[in-house]
């Protein structure tokens, strides 16, 4: 059954539900009719089930916005005039939102805001790993954190009911194993309504203001508010009592709540696990009666000590004598596995958990890496190649967020530093400061220009900085998985970004495909000469778009791969290398060859050259095979 | 743990859980076969979770993903307790062969996909991968699942193939397998994936490849040598 079926049927169903499926699911049957959205990993599968729904089976509107602070804001805004929203995006999209985020609980949300929020422990897919938990404290907004698909679907209607009954916003807090997790999931049935979508924003709800003294009465409802949640915080935890009495015990939420079952299963379940769900604020009762219960308690949670210093408190302030253990520092970083578990429990209680390991895994050579690279074809590759040729040792190249990230890995080595989506401007224009000697290059992706880039590049302009922003122009939202966004043509009017650049005063903008490496080098060439702000832009559609596309219109739509006419000579095999296309690989002898399944045959390659050995296949179509 | 056609793993009722480990390179389907077998468990009856990739898989990345049968917590396998390996590519086995209990069985396809010229300046592509899958394990199975895809008419068809010598160890029935298949492939391969399904449970069932030394020569096809 497809993801779609699954999401707007409105029968209950039970189905193998991927994490982000079931939120979705839960979003429709809670009848959120707001969901926004900045694509980025671990949650954009929650956009793909949703927009896999046809327009005219919606009861929902949803949209991937230019970024994550005004995804956060159509939300926000949608539920003050009384429609149920959710905004959900990748654990560093919350920084990007937090101007706004933190004015939330000073608002009265009739509606009701749902943000969830995938988070990254372990940096799978992310620049950082931060712990996002921090946020709930600093804003106020109460936390819910499942730790399975089934659990993610169940306290999404939980928080779609708290945030709609308080109304207030509530947080749902995933991590990436959450959401990548499939699981049977029974999904409740659907009520079909015609939502009339009535307009209730009343400035008598609010007031929605809050400036100087006005503040107050507002943080003082939003502290209000969160102590009337304690009895749903005390109903929201799972216990999981020992088998013998220890006076052993484990506070646990999410995902490392399930892992430290099994650890303590498989050790004779000696240990409870209580494992609360929502972790901000914390169910007072349950966590003391937890305490007072057992003699020694760790708090097993992935990344910083937040529940653990403030259990310890609560413990402090309520007189337990109960001894809470610390996890050693080295065990605040990076996902919680089993065996990580049991190496902290049996650190802490080695009478009661050993972590000798029966296997040893060295047993084997040194494999060779196999990381995730840019496409064949990526237009990318092609411009990193025509700037290392203009680039010196002195130069600084000023890496950003997007495939163009990749293009720190070698062979490319373009891209130095790396804060955050859209930085790279701002970050090379403080570089260049003073520092006439040295040519400063900002990458920035399309996608990411229209997210975070473009204050950046009008402070350049304004401020006369000498630095040269090299766009390369995709014209798409590749890396996520290719969301639609405003500015590329699929939602709205395509944004034309050389007029763009001009009317915000640039003086120099050169556009080339990315192919065109005599264009790109001249251009880049006459970017450095430039006094002043000089952009280059580098275009070339993503390819893994685009051959997707072409796929679905003739699945044995294919290009003749490249060949080589002769072995190429010392230079070329070096210039092949420096270009770095996967397509490109070493036969038996050694020799350089090209990998027919994987070349698409685009040609980025042939000014790689010098001798010209590269040449286009002929055009014969491989017989009967499907792709 | 030794196995032949004769003894099947339990899949549920015994209360044990049996785990999964599914390797391969990004744009292989191993996703899509972890997604046929965790339904094999749905139809049957069996608790099941499953987790998919993890970080930037889709550019041609190593790609590792689990299921588990008779769980229903979590999906997370840790290395030493997995009691399959199913490899989608020789070195990815490899690199995900610590995963395996030393009961366990590795069911590999033989194929290699070359890693980047860049990558093997790190280190050459192993040669001899099936001597350490044994150190590993002794119940290590290579396919020609290439191959057999090949002939079959799309070489898409691996996931299927090593599906099919997977269901060798397994108690669900062919009709669930087939349903489980039938559910999640595009309609039009559903013929060829069952077809190529058959053709791995065959190999497995024909030759007595979990004793055996070296890799199996079957009809004496082309077949690895490691």
């Amino acid at each position: 059954m497809s993801v779609a079926k699954n999401i707007s049927q409105s029968e209950s169903n039970t189905c193998l539900a991927m994490g982000n499926h079931a939120i979705a699911r839960a979003i429709v049957e809670s009848g959120t009719r707001v969901i926004t959205s900045y694509p980025g990993s671990p949650t954009p599968e929650i956009g793909a089930a949703l927009t896999s729904v046809p327009k005219a089976e919606r009861s929902f509107y949803f949209e991937f916005s230019v970024n994550e602070k005004v995804a956060l804001e159509i939300a926000a805004g949608a539920s003050l005039n009384g429609h149920l929203s959710c905004v959900f995006f990748k654990s560093v999209g919350l920084n990007v939102a937090s101007d706004s985020l933190i004015q939330q609980s000073l608002m009265n949300h009739i509606g009701g805001l749902v943000i969830v929020l995938g988070d990254d422990p372990g940096a799978n897919s992310s620049q950082n790993e931060q712990d996002n938990r921090h946020f709930s404290r600093m804003s106020y907004i109460p936390m819910l954190e499942p730790a399975s698909p089934k659990e993610a679907y169940e306290l999404y209607l939980e928080a779609a009911r708290i945030s709609r009954e308080k109304q207030m916003p509530v947080f749902l807090r995933l991590t990436t194993n959450v959401c990548h997790a499939r699981q049977l999931v029974s999904f409740g049935g659907l009520i079909r309504d015609n939502y009339s979508w009535p307009s209730r924003y009343h400035r008598d709800n609010g007031p929605y203001f809050p400036v100087t003294k006005d503040v107050f009465p507002l943080k003082n409802n939003a502290l209000k508010k969160l102590e009337t949640l304690q009895s749903t915080a005390n109903r929201l935890v799972r216990q999981y009592s020992a088998d013998t009495r220890t006076g052993l015990g484990v506070i646990s939420c999410g995902l490392p709540a399930l892992e430290t079952l099994e650890v303590s299963e498989a050790a004779g379940n000696k240990v409870s696990v209580l494992q609360l769900q929502m972790t901000w604020p914390l169910p007072k009762e349950a966590v003391l009666a937890f305490l007072s219960a057992h003699n020694e308690v760790v708090v097993i949670e992935e990344l910083d000590r937040v529940m653990e210093t403030e259990i310890k408190a609560m413990a402090f302030d309520a007189g337990c004598t109960v001894c809470i253990y610390s996890r050693p520092s080295s065990e605040i970083m990076g996902e919680l596995s089993r065996h990580r578990i049991l190496k902290i429990l049996s650190s802490i209680w080695p009478d009661h958990f050993s972590a000798s390991r029966k296997k040893t895994y060295e047993t084997f050579t040194e494999l060779p890496p196999r990381p995730p690279q840019l496409c064949p074809g990526c237009g990318h590759r092609s411009a990193f190649f025509a700037a290392s040729d203009i680039l010196d040792d002195t130069s600084i190249v000023v890496g950003d967020i997007g495939c163009l990230t990749l293009g720190a890995l070698p062979p490319h080595h373009m891209g130095d530093i790396l804060f955050s989506m859209g930085h790279s401007v701002s970050t090379a224009q403080g570089l260049a400061l003073k520092n006439p000697s040295r040519n400063v290059l900002a990458l920035m992706g399309d996608g990411t220009f229209f997210h975070a880039g473009i204050p950046g590049v009008i402070n350049a302009v304004a401020n006369q900085s000498n630095i040269t922003l090299y766009l390369l122009d995709n014209a798409t939202t590749a890396m996520t998985g290719h969301q639609s966004r405003p500015g590329n043509g699929e939602i709205g009017e395509k944004i034309n970004i050389p007029a763009l650049l001009k009317s915000l005063g640039v003086g120099f903008i050169r556009q080339a495909d990315a192919y065109n490496q005599t264009l790109l080098k001249q251009y880049l060439q006459e970017a450095f000469e430039y006094d002043g702000f000089a952009v280059v832009i580098a275009r070339h559609p993503c390819m893994l778009k685009l051959t997707r596309a072409n796929r679905r219109k003739d699945p044995l739509f294919q290009l003749p791969p490249v060949t080589f006419s002769a072995p190429p000579d010392d230079v070329d095999e070096k210039r092949i290398l420096a270009f770095g296309c996967p397509s490109f690989q070493r036969g038996p002898n050694g020799e350089m060859t090209v990998n027919e399944e994987m070349c698409i045959g685009c040609g980025a390659c042939l000014p790689v050259s010098l001798s010209g050995v590269i040449q286009r296949g002929a055009p014969v179509r491989a017989s009967g095979k499907e792709r | 743990m030794k196995k032949n056609k004769g003894e099947k793993m339990n899949t549920g009722h015994s209360g044990k859980t049996i785990n999964v480990v599914i390797a391969g390179v990004g744009g292989q389907g191993s996703i899509t076969s972890g997604q046929i077998a965790a339904r094999a468990a749905m139809l049957h009856g069996t608790e099941v979770a499953m987790s998919e990739v993890h970080g930037m898989a889709q550019r041609g990345g190593s790609v590792m993903s689990t299921v588990r049968y008779g769980s229903n917590q979590s999906p997370v396998i840790p290395m030493g307790e997995a009691d399959f390996l199913l490899g989608f590519e020789s070195l990815e086995a490899l690199r995900y062969s610590p995963y395996l209990r030393s009961s366990g069985v590795a069911i590999v396809s033989d194929q290699r996909i070359i890693p980047t010229i860049e990558a093997l300046k790190k280190a050459t592509y192993p040669t001899n991968i099936f001597a350490e899958l044994k150190i590993q394990t002794k119940s290590a199975i290579f396919l020609p699942a290439l191959e057999i895809a090949a002939e079959i008419g799309n070489p898409r068809l691996i996931g299927s193939v090593l599906l099919g010598a997977f269901s060798a160890f397994m108690d669900f029935s062919a009709s669930i397998w087939k349903q489980a298949i039938t559910d999640i492939v595009p309609h039009a391969t559903i013929e060829r994936n069952l077809q190529a399904f058959r053709a791995g449970y065959e190999f497995t069932i024909d030759a007595d490849v979990l004793s055996a030394e070296k890799p199996v020569t079957v009809n004496d096809s082309v077949f690895i040598t490691a």
